[in-house]
């Protein structure tokens, strides 16, 4: 009984584990599904489990760094998506889709 | 249990629900909706670590402006080519599965088994760990000033980049 | 952490859920009144005096609407959208402070003393209350996209893009034009925004002391050209007239509600109005000087009325006066957000997103270094 209280008991590890288990659920998306938007979603999950774990480190450690480096994550994740959305419309554009399976010319 | 594990286990079943979600769903309208989902949820529990600034500023870019955009462009898009049947791929990838699982199950392991904090008893007090936006502020106006540049460096230039990139004229040579 | 400690909280919480939603009806009424008024009409004016009962029957009409679902919509989305419509308006109103907070003193329940309260007259006291409210706010474009893409009708769809890249566009104008205010109070939280603006307009220059005492000191006086750009950003945030591309009804029908009917409409409805509550509460909290009556202070007040009456009633009327005056210059503003609304054209689409990208936002950081500049020159 004691054992279970002390794992619901969230410590730095639980934090930790929540995150990885995101990233993970991220990289299998990027693996597995064709769809363009979707990859790219998926790359924010992977950013949103790398800040939460930057998050948490800082608030166990007390060092507000960590925050700093979220500000810089979000910054360059929201500019990725720009980018990356851009792509896709002109992806689009010239193939009429964006699945990625069906890009496989080298030569556009 | 104190507060904090409560809020712990209470917002991670809508994080792990949108992010389960957004690998699953068919329509990547409703990945991007649970992504989003993700996101508040995330942002609640910055807030819950003691982040306020943070966990405003993650519902306002994230949730607020990008993902906005991403549900915009889907919806530019005909709706034929955004909905695809992925259900076979997502069933046909058992050799990604296991690679990821893996990578999980390795990562975990060392999670548990190396903990970070060397015990209950070394775990700092709540009090001491709210961030103040001023000492944010701080700390990335004079000691990260260069990164900070640097930065709006990179945002000019990806604003550019992307009207240019938006600009190209679609419909293929042949 | 008491027991009472919560309760008080969730009567607050419901108190202040209640008031932003029974707002919407009178709302309404005023919205009908007023444009009939400034049209030379009339108005509804047969159910009830002077028409207020209209809301009532209005809503009994809501009620009784047929559930419908387009045939090319997706049902899901079309049914989430009106409820996430409800959502930002009326959590970013519950971190605004609407009155003063009211002190309950100690008392014996249960066998028990429970130690005196201090409630502010908000749902939730946060530090960074400014930045939650404008990050809440920002929410609001989903229920727009959602229902135009849940309608399956192109007409919705325009509306809502559009809707949607207005509102985008306009968040910048809108967040950098509270900066050069931001700077002055040196504070998110609005609770410190709210107790810098009591007493006459007073501020140093070097180390001399300046007091103006014929005027209230009221952020509007430091920053004017902020206030102008944040309640034009306004309009545009919460789709109004002279903004209002998205439902332009020469164009696209309705625009993103054009599927929408009955108690889902009434959905839309009130998050459209608690935008403008909650767009009208900032502009008075951050400048207007929120609850603060010019020229009375709270403690004269509270003196003042207890020359004449129990001081136990008197702390409860001098709750109800701010209160009142809080709330007055809250309808005030929204009086404004209707009067321009009947008074003024729409725009053109690009004429809506050059008055944005190339006058608002030039205009808007150009405040903020100026304001920034004068701060350093002058501290």
């Amino acid at each position: 009984m004691t054992d279970l209280l002390s794992f619901f008991q969230v410590s730095l590890n639980h934090y930790l584990a929540l995150g990885l288990i995101l990233f993970t659920l991220g990289l299998a998306g990027v693996f597995i599904r064709k769809n363009l938007i979707v990859i790219l979603m998926c790359l924010e999950l992977m950013l949103n489990a790398v800040n939460l774990i930057f998050v948490a480190f800082s608030h166990y450690q007390g060092i507000p760094l960590g925050q700093v480096y979220v500000f810089f994550i979000m910054t360059v994740a929201a500019a990725e998506a720009g980018v990356g959305l851009a792509i896709a419309i002109s992806i689009y554009k010239r193939f009429g889709t964006i699945k990625m399976d069906l890009l496989t010319a080298l030569k556009g | 249990m104190d507060l904090a594990s409560v809020f712990f286990w209470i917002l991670s079943i809508p994080i792990l629900v949108g992010a389960i979600c957004v690998v699953f769903s068919k329509n990547p309208l409703f990945s991007a909706l649970f992504l989003v989902l993700s996101m508040v949820g995330l942002g609640a529990l910055y807030f819950q670590l003691g982040a306020h600034f943070i966990s405003a500023v993650q519902i306002a870019v994230y949730a607020g402006a990008v993902m906005v955009l991403f549900v915009m462009v889907l919806m530019l898009f005909d709706r034929k080519a955004v909905e695809s049947e992925e259900a076979a791929v997502i069933k046909n990838s058992q050799f990604k599965w296991l690679l990821v699982s893996v990578f999980l199950g390795l990562m975990l392991g060392l999670i548990f088994s190396q903990s970070f904090i060397a015990g209950p008893d070394t775990i700092l007090p709540e009090a001491t760990s709210v961030v103040s936006t001023k000492e944010l502020g701080n700390l990335l106006y004079f000691k990260n000033i260069l990164s900070f540049e640097i930065l709006g460096l990179l945002l000019l230039v990806i604003a550019v980049g992307v009207v240019s990139l938006s600009r190209i004229e679609g419909g293929s040579d042949d | 952490m008491d027991f009472f400690y919560i309760f008080f909280q969730v009567i607050k919480m419901l108190v202040i859920f209640l008031l932003m939603v029974t707002m919407v009806p009178l709302l309404v009424w005023v919205e009908r009144r007023g444009s009939a008024f400034i049209q030379n009409r009339l108005g509804p004016n047969r159910v009830g005096p002077l028409g207020l009962l209209q809301l009532l029957a209005d809503a009994v009409k809501f009620f009784f609407k047929e559930e419908f679902v387009p045939k090319n919509g997706y049902k899901t989305i079309f049914y989430l959208a009106p409820i996430v419509a409800l959502i930002p308006g009326a959590i970013a109103f519950g971190a605004i402070p609407l009155g003063i907070p009211l002190d309950i003193g100690a008392f014996n329940a249960f066998g028990q003393t429970w130690g005196p309260y201090n409630l502010g007259f908000q749902s939730f006291e946060l530090g960074i209350g400014v930045v939650f409210v404008l990050a809440v706010a920002s929410l609001g474009g989903y229920s727009l996209l959602l229902a135009g893409w849940g309608s399956g009708n192109k007409y919705s769809m325009m509306g809502a893009l559009r809707a949607c890249a207005q509102m985008i566009s306009y968040e910048l104008a809108l967040g950098l034009s509270l900066v050069g205010i931001l700077l002055i109070y040196g504070t998110f939280s609005f609770n410190d925004i709210v107790n810098m603006q009591e007493g006459p307009l007073n501020f140093s220059i070097g180390q001399k002391d300046i007091v103006i005492g014929f005027l209230p000191n009221w952020g509007i006086f430091f920053q004017p050209l902020g206030a102008i750009l944040f309640f034009v950003a306004t309009f545009a945030e919460t789709n109004r007239a002279p903004f209002d591309l998205p439902e332009a009804e020469a164009e696209l029908v309705a625009g993103f509600h054009t599927e929408y009917g009955g108690l889902k409409m009434l959905l839309f409805f009130i998050g459209e109005y608690g935008h403008m509550m909650v767009a009208s509460a900032l502009m008075t909290t951050l400048f207007f000087g929120s609850y603060h009556i010019p020229f009375v202070t709270p403690d004269g007040l509270l003196s003042f009325l207890n020359s004449f009456m129990g001081a136990g009633f008197a702390k409860w009327i001098q709750f109800l006066i701010f209160h009142i005056s809080f709330m007055l210059k809250v309808i005030f503003f929204l009086w404004v957000f209707v009067w321009v609304r009947w008074t003024v054209p729409r725009f053109r689409y690009d004429q809506l997103m050059d008055l944005g990208w190339k006058k608002m936002l030039p205009w808007a950081l150009f405040n903020t270094v100026v304001t920034a500049v004068a701060m350093l020159l002058l501290a």
